[in-house]
């Protein structure tokens, strides 16, 4: 016990605001999964640029995303979460300024006004918001602790997570709004909501399906009538879906080998460097690396659970588990848009797809996730004094 | 310990900690994550384990064939002188789902390239047998150089509605030179006569084909090449011609045709040893750089399939027949019945009025008595045999797509005429390579060969997938025999019909011939319809060439095979012999018939098997008497022109390269230096014309040349 003691007094005198031996004592298991992935997703990235060309190779880029992620990620382990969450309203008000600068200076790329330019950097608003908003009901439950029983403040937070999304909707970014709803629902219904308050909610959500039918944009409603029959059009709005599924199905139980797959490297299958990443992987690495990939992923989110669980306060468990869903969400449905389970939209795979700001996203993301559980250890020995 | 309390104001959850409910409720997340994962993973086992076929047989889809062209083969004569060969030219192709307004395009084009309009509307607005708009059609293919620069403009500022894509085309650098021989290329660039068609299947290249992954853009993949298929033939194909004889020939029957007024000329020279044809030419010819200008019958080759009668050249058969069986030697005596007899009845006219003179004097002017007489002697089944042995009545060549056999009746069917008529050439038809073939047995000392135009055929590699195989040569006549048909051919063109075929370099051997053509609208000869026909090979001492000149429907008074195509074989002689630097053979000694005569005492026997079924039987026509004769002097000497008109001597003259004076009018009575003067000692020959009736006699020199028709 004194040697423990004497620990804990170490560390005692360096726990505040921000410490970054924070980071040793980050769980040792969600990184080595993370960095796992991370060179999983750098060495595929490496076989996709063999035929998706730009001036620097995008894994080569993709490594310098990771290096501003993981600053951002160190960060964030550093500081004392409380602390970022007692500051969440101030990110949540940045990133509503960020999506209406969006809304009138946003560069437009493939139909959707997302990005911001600074200098010769671009970056999307509503990638930022995902963790932003995680911090922001963070916040609001611990502010509001038990009285989420009470309607208005449940509904409360639907105005909180209302406002970001009607913004995203607007770019239109349907994939990311998306994604801002299941959190909110697992936030809300891991602070404590009544279950029938987020019941009916789903209920009513679903009974407005075709009132949000009839708001799609006309691609929008294509992709999903492709989905049902993408064999009907192969050649055109099907062509994705078909190519995809050709894609992963032809890499067989072993794969074709690294850098050796056709489908992608032939440029049958777009955008096979950002969203349909995992088609390349299924291909070239078979049905055995896409397990392994599954399974690191599995494993990520699964750490990211119990460490969430193991937060000492619940608003560290809200943060962990609202990362947690980010990235589950990512994963998931990226995964079964690609092997033909959901409709096409863009959902990029953590670690994986190439693109900067969802990297950095990721990465801050695993260090939320990492953050919640660093004093831990430390609560163990308070409270077994 | 109290330490630590006293740090737990910093490490005091700030907040309530997570309560059961909470934990509880993120094991349900964490279920609901462990279902998704369920669902992607069978979905992984579905795809990977049992993929779609018709997904993956897509996928097999994603292959591209890339036929690999080749050119056709080229055609090269024996110098290695390219005479066809492929070259790409630009076709305009339109694309008329993507025209606008074919109309004004319509306009633009015919106005640029000269075509008519209409024609050009319509290709643009083609549609399928589906009413649809096609989507490539040629508006015009193989356009010149001019023509796609003309219209650059107009095709770039199309866009994808015009285009130019490159076509092969056959390509005749000489144009018309050997056009028969070569044949021509169709629009399907099939060969479509002429060695273009008898050799198109080593010609014509089958293209390979590269097997390989596509992208999705269907570009081919090179690393990615699964089947590679090299294309084949395209063979290059040697013949045994020589552009140069080739040339000199067609020059000379171009100018044959348009002196003698004639509507066709044609020609050979061949190699006698070999069979090799060194040219081959027909006027009027066509070329095949435009071959869809011409008729299909003007397309082929007349050589080959046009048949005529022989005449008179015909009697070398004849005479090797009579040598052979010893029923004749030069210097036996022969009467020609004073130039006419009727043994068959019908009237056997001569040229010239013979009397009794050597068989030599009767051949080299041509004689039609003395020959009937010599085949009566040899009978109708030895002539007949004798004709088959020389290779008539038979395709001569494999070489020829379409060759014509000739001619004949077998002897059941002759009638009473026939041993009158086939012995000096008529009641046979014949090609000129058929006459090529029977002259080269005299040239080559016996042996019948084949005529042969293709050497040889190489493919890319370098390997050759064609060698002409010369058949084992096959003597019909005796070595000696066909040594005194060459010094009886020489005699024709020193003293004889063929003096017009004489020339200084070379001596050479000959036989003439001018044969009545039947009548186009009924039986029986055409009076006015002639075939001049010269055959002839040389030098004598060592024969290199052979060439035989058929000149039909001569327009010109002097219609004789002598007069017309005697010039033509001298010349085409001498040009080529001089190509291919034979040595010269000048007319410097005599023909020496003594020595011919001696040999002729000791008569080589007939070919046994023929001994054995006939029996020599003297004709009472034929005296057989040995007689003594001068020795022929020959040689550049000056001739007598006594006699002659001033026309008929300025030509001689010309021929003879002399110069000339001349005073008076009418015929000639005077000449300095005296005939017989070495025409290397005669500076200017003078001669005196008067209108004094010249007196014709047989023993005059330029009979053939001078006289009227008898009636023949």
């Amino acid at each position: 016990m004194i040697s423990a003691t004497h620990d804990i007094d170490i560390m005692d005198a360096h726990i505040g605001v921000f410490n970054y031996r924070n980071l040793f004592r980050a769980d040792r298991v969600l990184m080595g999964l993370a960095l796992a992935l991370v060179i999983v997703g750098v060495l595929t990235l490496y076989s996709a640029s063999r035929s998706a060309y730009s001036e620097i190779p995008y894994y080569v880029k993709q490594l310098v995303f990771f290096g501003v992620g993981a600053v951002l990620a160190a960060l964030i382990v550093s500081f004392d979460y409380r602390f970022l969450i007692s500051f969440a309203p101030f990110f949540y008000v940045l990133c509503l300024v960020l999506l209406i600068l969006v809304e009138f200076f946003g560069i437009t790329v493939k139909g959707g006004q997302r990005w911001l330019g600074v200098g010769p950097l671009t970056f999307q608003p509503s990638e930022l918001t995902k963790l932003a908003l995680v911090y922001m009901l963070a916040w609001y439950f611990h502010i509001i602790q038990h009285r989420i029983r009470s309607l208005p403040f449940f509904l409360l937070a639907f105005v909180i997570a209302g406002i970001p999304i009607v913004f995203i909707l607007r770019q239109p970014n349907l994939g990311t709004a998306a994604l801002l709803v299941p959190v909110l629902f697992v936030m809300l219904y891991v602070a404590g909501c009544k279950r029938w308050h987020l019941a009916a909610v789903i209920l009513a959500g679903l009974a407005a399906i075709p009132v949000a039918w009839t708001q799609l944009e006309d691609y929008q409603k294509e992709r999903v009538r492709t989905f049902g029959n993408p064999a009907a059009d192969a050649r055109g709005k099907g062509w994705q879906t078909v190519q995809t599924m050709i894609t992963v199905g032809s890499g067989g139980m072993w794969g074709k080998g690294f850098r050796e797959g056709t489908q992608t490297h032939l440029s049958f299958l777009p955008e096979h460097h950002t969203d349909f990443i995992f088609a390349l992987l299924a291909e070239e690495m078979g049905f055995q690396g896409a397990v392994v990939v599954l399974a690191l992923f599995g494993g990520l989110l699964w750490r990211g659970i119990v460490l969430a669980r193991g937060s000492p306060e619940l608003q560290g468990t809200l943060v962990g588990v609202g990362a947690v869903t980010i990235l589950a969400f990512h994963v998931f449905v990226n995964i079964a848009i690609t092997i033909g389970l959901m409709p096409v939209t863009g959902i990029p795979l953590p670690f994986l797809s190439y693109g900067g700001t969802f990297y950095v996203t990721t990465m801050m993301c695993v260090g939320a996730m990492l953050s919640v559980n660093v004093r831990r250890g430390l609560f163990s020995e308070t409270d077994g004094a | 310990m109290i330490h630590g309390e006293s740090g737990s104001h910093e490490t005091k959850p700030y907040g309530p900690p997570p309560g059961v409910t909470q934990r509880n409720r993120l094991w349900l997340l964490a279920a609901i994550s462990c279902l998704f994962f369920l669902l992607i993973a069978a979905r992984l086992v579905q795809v990977h384990a049992f993929p779609d076929p018709g997904r993956l047989a897509q996928s097999q889809r994603n292959i591209g064939r890339r036929p690999l062209h080749e050119s056709r083969g080229d055609i090269i004569d024996a110098n290695n002188t390219l005479l066809a060969t492929d070259r790409q030219l630009q076709s305009l192709w339109a694309d008329p789902t993507r025209i606008d307004d074919p109309l004004r395009l319509a306009q633009r084009i015919s106005v640029a390239l000269g075509l008519n309009e209409d024609h050009v509307y319509e290709r643009l607005t083609r549609r399928d047998s589906q009413g649809r708009l096609r989507r490539g059609v040629p508006v015009r293919r193989w356009l010149s150089e001019a023509e796609s620069e003309a219209l650059r403009d107009l095709v770039d500022s199309a866009g994808r509605a015009l285009w130019y894509q490159e076509e092969p085309t056959r390509y005749y650098p000489h144009g018309e030179l050997a056009s028969h021989v070569l044949g021509f290329v169709n629009r399907e660039h099939v060969g479509g006569a002429g060695v273009e068609g008898r050799f198109d299947a080593h010609l014509r290249s089958v293209p390979g084909e590269v097997v390989s992954r596509v992208d999705a853009h269907r570009t081919l993949l090179h690393s990615l090449t699964l089947e590679t298929r090299p294309p084949e033939g395209g063979d290059t194909v040697q013949l045994t011609l020589d552009a140069r004889i080739q040339h000199t020939l067609e020059q000379e029957l171009d100018n044959a045709l348009e002196m003698a007024e004639a509507s066709r000329a044609m020609g050979m020279v061949m190699d006698p040893h070999t069979g090799a044809i060194r040219a081959m030419a027909t006027r009027p010819s066509y070329n095949p750089n435009h071959f869809s200008r011409y008729t299909e019958e003007e397309r082929t080759n007349p050589l080959t399939v046009h048949t005529f009668e022989p005449g008179s050249v015909f009697k070398i058969v004849t005479a090797a027949a009579a040598l052979e069986h010893g029923i004749v030697t030069p210097e036996t005596l022969i009467d020609c019945e004073d130039g006419g007899f009727n043994p068959y009845g019908h009237y056997i006219r001569d040229f010239y009025a013979l009397g009794v003179v050597p068989f030599y004097e009767a051949y080299a002017q041509s004689s039609n008595v003395a020959l009937i007489k010599l085949a009566a002697e040899l009978g109708p089944e030895r002539l007949e045999a004798w004709i088959r042995r020389f290779g008539f009545g038979e395709p001569s060549s494999r070489d020829f797509p379409a060759e014509e056999p000739g001619r004949f009746r077998p002897v059941e069917q002759w009638s009473r005429y026939s041993m009158g008529s086939l012995p000096m050439g008529q009641e046979i038809s014949v090609t000129v390579p058929q006459l090529a073939r029977a002259f080269s047995a005299i040239a080559n000392g016996g042996f019948l060969v084949r005529p042969y135009m293709v050497e040889s055929a190489t493919n890319r590699d370098g390997e050759m997938t064609y060698q002409h195989e010369p058949e084992p040569p096959q003597r019909i006549l005796s070595a000696h025999t066909a040594e005194v048909m060459q010094a009886l051919s020489h005699i024709v063109v020193t003293e004889g019909t063929g003096r017009r075929a004489s020339m200084e370099q070379y001596r050479a051997g000959g036989k003439t011939g001018t044969a009545q053509m039947a009548r186009l609208d009924g039986p029986g000869y055409d009076p006015n319809r002639f075939t001049a026909i010269f055959g002839g090979f040389a030098p004598i001492a060592q024969p290199e060439l052979v060439t035989v000149i058929v000149v039909q429907e001569p327009g010109i008074r002097q219609r004789y095979g002598g007069y017309i195509c005697g010039p033509v074989f001298k010349e085409v002689m001498r040009e080529s012999l001089a190509m291919l630097q034979v040595p010269e053979d000048p007319v410097l000694k005599p023909v020496d018939v003594a020595e011919l005569q001696n040999e002729a005492e000791h008569p080589n026997p007939a070919p046994p098997e023929e001994a054995d079924e006939y029996s020599i039987r003297p004709l009472d026509s034929l005296q057989l008497v040995e007689l003594e004769t001068d020795l022929r002097t020959v040689g550049p000497r000056l001739p007598d022109f006594e006699g002659k008109t001033k026309r008929e001597a300025q030509t001689k003259l010309t021929s003879l390269e002399v110069q000339w004076s001349m005073s008076g009018a009418g015929w000639v009575i005077e000449q300095d230096p005296p005939p017989g003067t070495p025409l290397g000692e005669v500076e200017v020959c003078r001669l005196v014309f008067s209108n004094r009736e010249p007196s014709i006699g047989n023993e005059n020199d330029e009979a053939e040349d001078a006289m009227p028709p008898s009636g023949l």
